[in-house]
C-alpha cells in the first residue's frame, strides 16, 4: 500500500488513528501500530511478511547475544551484517549479478527472476543500524522483541523511507507525546506531502514518460533538457513528498522523524547538495560506512578511495543496474573535484548564481542517468543532452510540451525553494490568513482526490473493434 | 488554532467520504467508460498471499469512490480551464470544438506486414488493401498550435511499401473533402457516414464500378451521439453530443449476424444507447453474411476489418450479390481457408491506423 492512495487515506489510516487515539496506554497504542504495519506491509507483500518478520528476530536476537556475550560481539556483529547484506544481495542483485557475470566473461547462465519484496533496501538498513548501534555501545540490547518489531516495521517509514536510525527513536518508542497540536502538525505535514506527490511528482513524471518514449532520433536538444528537467523535478517531489508524508504520519502518531531532504536544489555545490538530499541515507553511509572506513582522517588518498567506495555503494543501493552505479560515480566524481579545488573557486562567486547553476547542471544530468536503465538509450539521451547529435536546439514539440505543462513545472520550480517557509510563518494567525490557508488545504485535498480517483478512470476503447 | 482547525475539517472530510463510501449504493457498471466496475473479491487464501486479493480490494475501492465520476470531471476541468492544458488524457483540444485522440507509436507494423503477407499468399484472389487515417491526420489544421504528434502518414507509407496486396490510398480524397463535410465525429474516434462514402468512391474507381450517389439514400439524424472522445475526456465543457447522420436504402436483404437473422445492416436498438455507432452491423460480430436479393450481380467480397469499415458496408453492398465479413478480432479461424474454399471475387482488407497495431486477431487470418 502507498500513502497517496484512497485506500491508505480513507480507509486504512481512520482504522488505525481511530482506535490508537482512544488508546492512552503506550503499550497498547505500540501494538496497534505493530498490527497495522504488518496489514500495511501485507497489502502489497503478503508472502515478504515472513521474510521482514525472521529478519526482525534474526537481529534481534543477535543483539542479545551480543549483550549476553560481550567478548564475542564482534562475531556476533559480523554475522547480523552478513545475514542482512545476504538477504539484500539475493532478493536485490542475484539478476543483475549473474547478468554482468554473463556479460564480463561471456557465459551464458540462465538469470534467476527474484521478485523484490518492496521496502527491503530500506528495513535491512534500518536492522543493521540497530544492531552497529548495540555493538557500539551507543545503546543497550533492546530486551523486547515488540519494541524492535516497531522500530523496523513501523508503517510511516517502512516502505520508502526515511531511514530512522535507532539511536534517533529508541527513546519514543516507550515515551512519546500524542496529542492534538502534533496531531494537527502532522495532518499539515502528510497533506503537503500529499500534494508534493499527486500534483506535482505524478504530472511531472508524466511529462518525463512522454518525452522518454519518443523515438529518440527525432528530439531536440531542448526537449532532452525538458525531459531531463521534468524528471529531476518528479524524483524530488516524489521522494521529498513521500518522507513528508511519512514524517507527518509519524507525527500524528507523536514521533519525531528527522527531515530527510532540506531544499537540494538549491545546493552551491554536490558536496553540500549530499547535505540536504536523502539525508537518513547520506548519513547512515556516513556513520555505518565512511567513518568505519576511516574517513578523511587518513590522508588525501585514503579519503578519495573511501568516498568512491561510499557512492559507489550509493549509487548501487539505489537499484541493480549500471546506471545508477554510474549515477553514484558522477556524484563522486565531482564531490572529489571540489575536494581537491574546485569548492575553493565556486565559493568566490559572491552572487551564487554560478554555483548554483552548476551544481543543477551537474544534479539534472545526473538523474537523465538515473532515469534511463537502458545502455543505449542512455547513449542515445546523453548525445541528445550534451551534444546535440540530432542537430536540432529546438522543436515544436519542446514549445507545446512546455506551454501545456507550464503552470506544473513552474509550481515544481518554486516549491524546490524555500518558499513554502514563507506561507507557514506566523501570519496565518491572523484570520484572513488563516481562511486563504485552510481554503489552501482543502482545496489542494479536493483536488488530490480528483487525481487518485482519475487515475481509475480508464474508459474501454477497444470495444467496437 | 488555524493549524487545528484545519486538521479537523481535513478529518471530518476523510470521515465523510469513508462513511459514504459505506453507506451510499454501488453501481455495477459504468456507462461512461462502457466497462463493469469491479466486485468485491471472494477472499481465498490462495490469492491473498499472491496479492491478488489485495490488489481487487483496492480496484473496488477506486472503482465505487463516492462521486467518483464527479471527481474525475472536475480533474479534466481543472486541467483545461486552469492549467490551460490543450492535450488531456492523451486527446488534444483542438481549434474549432475539435477533439483530437494522439496517434500512439505503433508497435507491431512489421510482424503484421508479415502477417498480411502470409495471408496473401495464401489465398488465390489479389486482395485490396485500405488503411485509413484518423482525425489526427485529416484534421491536423485542427490542432492546437505547436502540436507535432507522430506522423500516421509514416505508417501507412510502411504498410504500402512493403505489403504484396493492392494498396488503396484514400488520404489525398479525405483531405480533398474535409472542409466540404465533416468526415469525422468530433467526439468520437470513427469516421462519419461520409467520410466512409469517399472512401467508398475511391474504392470503386480502384474496382471499376460506378459509385452510387448518395442522393439516392434518405438521411436519417440521430442527436446527441456521445462517443469514446466524449467519455475518455469527460469534461463539462462538452454539454451536448453531436448529431449521426444515417443513410437509408431500400434495399432487399438477408443480413445474418452470427447466425442471428436479420434484413439490416443497421440495429436500431442501439439509436438510444450511448453507443450510438454500435447501429452499424450490430457493433461486434465476428462473422456477418450479407446477401443483397435487389442486384444483378453476382459477385462476392470478403471483407477483413475494423469497426470503420461498418459505416462503409451500406454503400459497398450496392455491388455485391454476396458481402461475407470478419472481424478480425473475434473471428477464430483461418480467413484464408473460406476464401479458397468459397471462390470469392474480391477481398478488402481494412482498418483505421490505430487499431490495425492493436488487433492481435490480424495474426490467426490465414
Amino acid at each position: 500500500m502507498v500513502f497517496s492512495s484512497l485506500e491508505f487515506i480513507f480507509f486504512f489510516l481512520p482504522v488505525v488513528c481511530i482506535p490508537y487515539m482512544l488508546c492512552k496506554n503506550i503499550r497498547v497504542r505500540n501494538i496497534i501500530l505493530i498490527i497495522a504495519s504488518i496489514i500495511f506491509y501485507a497489502f502489497g507483500e503478503p508472502k515478504a511478511v515472513i521474510l521482514m518478520l525472521l529478519s526482525i528476530v534474526i537481529n534481534y536476537g543477535l543483539a542479545m547475544l551480543m549483550d549476553k556475550y560481550g567478548e564475542h560481539k564482534k562475531l556476533f556483529l559480523i554475522l547480523s551484517v552478513v545475514i542482512n547484506l545476504a538477504l539484500l544481495f539475493y532478493y536485490k542483485y542475484t539478476g543483475f549479478f549473474v547478468e554482468s557475470v554473463n556479460s564480463v566473461f561471456r557465459l551464458n547462465i540462465d538469470v534467476p527472476v527474484i521478485h523484490l519484496p518492496i521496502g527491503i533496501s530500506f528495513f535491512t538498513f534500518q536492522a543493521m543500524s540497530y544492531v552497529i548501534d548495540v555493538y557500539r555501545g551507543d545503546t543497550p540490547a533492546q530486551k523486547k522483541l515488540s519494541n524492535i518489531l516497531l522500530y523496523i516495521s513501523l508503517f510511516p517509514q517502512l516502505i520508502a523511507g526515511p531511514i530512522v536510525k535507532y539511536h534517533d527513536i529508541e527513546k519514543q518508542i516507550d515515551k512519546r507525546e500524542v496529542n492534538f497540536t502534533n496531531y494537527s502538525l502532522g495532518v499539515r505535514r502528510f497533506l503537503f506531502g500529499l500534494f508534493k506527490k499527486v500534483l506535482i511528482a505524478n504530472n511531472a513524471g508524466a511529462v518525463w514518460s512522454l518525452i522518454s518514449n519518443m523515438d529518440h532520433s527525432g528530439i531536440s536538444m531542448s526537449t532532452a533538457w525538458l525531459g531531463a528537467i521534468a524528471y529531476s523535478l518528479q524524483i524530488y517531489f516524489d521522494f521529498s513528498g513521500y518522507s513528508d508524508m511519512a514524517i507527518g504520519l509519524g507525527k500524528m502518531f507523536g514521533f519525531d522523524f528527522l527531515e530527510n531532504f532540506n531544499y537540494p536544489y538549491i545546493s552551491k555545490s554536490i558536496r553540500e547538495f549530499w547535505r540536504r538530499w536523502h539525508i537518513s541515507l547520506s548519513t547512515w553511509f556516513k556513520e555505518y560506512l565512511y567513518i568505519p572506513l576511516g574517513g578523511s582522517r587518513k590522508g588525501n588518498l585514503r579519503t578519495y578511495v573511501n568516498l568512491f567506495i561510499v557512492f559507489f555503494c550509493t549509487g548501487l543501493w539505489h537499484g541493480a543496474s549500471w546506471n545508477f552505479v554510474i549515477w553514484g560515480l558522477w556524484h563522486g566524481f565531482f564531490s572529489i573535484i571540489e575536494r581537491l579545488g574546485l569548492e575553493k573557486l565556486l565559493k568566490k562567486d559572491k552572487t551564487t548564481i554560478i554555483s548554483r547553476a552548476y551544481t543543477l547542471v551537474v544534479v539534472v544530468i545526473g538523474f537523465a542517468i538515473f532515469a534511463i536503465t537502458d545502455w543505449t538509450e542512455l547513449k542515445s539521451y546523453m548525445g541528445i543532452m550534451l551534444f546535440n547529435l540530432n542537430n536540432c536546439i529546438l522543436d515544436d514539440s519542446f514549445i507545446f510540451i512546455l506551454k501545456n505543462n507550464a503552470v506544473i513545472l513552474l509550481a515544481g520550480i518554486i516549491f524546490s525553494m524555500p518558499v513554502y517557509k514563507l506561507i507557514e510563518n506566523k501570519k496565518t494567525e491572523k484570520p484572513a490568513y488563516g481562511l486563504l490557508y485552510i481554503l489552501m488545504y482543502f482545496g489542494g485535498f479536493i483536488l488530490s482526490v480528483a487525481y487518485l480517483v482519475s487515475s481509475s478512470y480508464n474508459p474501454f476503447l477497444y470495444f467496437r473493434f | 488554532m488555524t493549524l487545528k482547525i484545519n486538521a479537523v475539517i481535513i478529518t471530518l472530510t476523510v470521515l465523510f467520504f469513508t462513511a459514504a463510501f459505506i453507506v451510499m449504493p454501488k453501481d455495477y457498471f459504468s456507462e461512461n467508460e462502457n466497462r463493469s466496475l469491479a466486485t468485491f473479491p471472494e477472499l481465498d487464501i490462495e490469492e491473498i498471499f499472491s496479492g491478488e486479493d489485495m490488489t481487487s480490494v483496492s480496484e473496488y475501492l477506486t472503482d465505487h469512490f463516492p462521486f467518483r465520476e464527479t471527481f474525475v470531471r472536475g480533474k479534466t476541468d481543472f486541467e483545461i480551464n486552469v492549467l490551460k492544458s490543450k492535450y488531456v488524457n492523451n486527446i488534444f483540444i483542438g481549434n474549432d470544438g475539435y477533439y483530437i485522440e494522439d496517434y500512439i507509436k505503433p508497435e507491431n507494423t512489421e510482424k503484421i506486414i508479415d502477417n498480411l503477407n502470409e495471408f496473401q499468399d495464401s489465398i488465390n484472389v489479389k486482395a485490396d488493401f485500405m488503411l485509413v487515417p484518423t482525425q489526427i491526420s485529416i484534421y491536423k489544421d485542427k490542432l492546437p498550435e505547436h502540436a507535432s504528434p507522430l506522423s500516421q502518414l509514416k505508417t501507412i507509407e510502411k504498410y504500402y511499401s512493403s505489403l504484396n496486396m493492392n494498396c488503396i490510398d484514400v488520404y489525398d480524397t479525405l483531405m480533398a473533402n474535409k472542409d466540404k463535410e465533416e468526415l469525422f465525429y468530433k467526439l468520437d474516434h470513427h469516421w462519419t457516414m461520409d467520410g466512409a462514402y469517399y472512401a467508398y468512391v475511391r474504392y470503386c474507381s480502384e474496382k471499376g464500378f460506378v459509385p452510387v450517389s448518395r442522393d439516392e439514400y434518405t438521411v436519417e439524424n440521430i442527436g446527441d451521439f456521445r462517443g469514446t472522445i466524449y467519455s475518455k475526456l469527460n469534461y463539462s465543457g462538452l454539454e451536448k453530443g453531436e448529431n449521426m447522420k444515417i443513410y437509408n436504402k431500400d434495399f432487399d436483404l438477408s443480413v445474418n449476424y452470427d447466425g442471428k437473422e436479420s434484413n439490416s445492416l443497421y440495429n436500431m436498438e442501439y439509436a438510444s444507447k450511448k453507443d450510438k455507432y454500435s447501429i452499424f452491423l450490430d457493433n461486434i460480430n465476428s462473422f456477418v453474411e450479407i446477401t443483397n436479393n435487389d442486384t444483378s450481380s453476382d459477385r462476392s467480397l470478403v471483407l477483413v476489418k475494423d469497426s470503420y469499415a461498418n459505416s462503409m458496408v451500406p454503400f459497398l453492398v450496392n455491388h455485391y450479390k454476396k458481402i461475407y465479413v470478419f472481424d478480425t478480432r473475434s473471428y477464430r479461424g483461418a480467413v484464408s481457408d473460406f476464401i479458397n474454399e468459397n471462390n470469392v471475387d474480391d477481398v478488402l482488407v481494412m482498418y483505421n491506423v490505430n487499431t490495425i497495431d492493436s488487433d492481435t486477431g490480424v495474426n490467426a487470418i490465414y
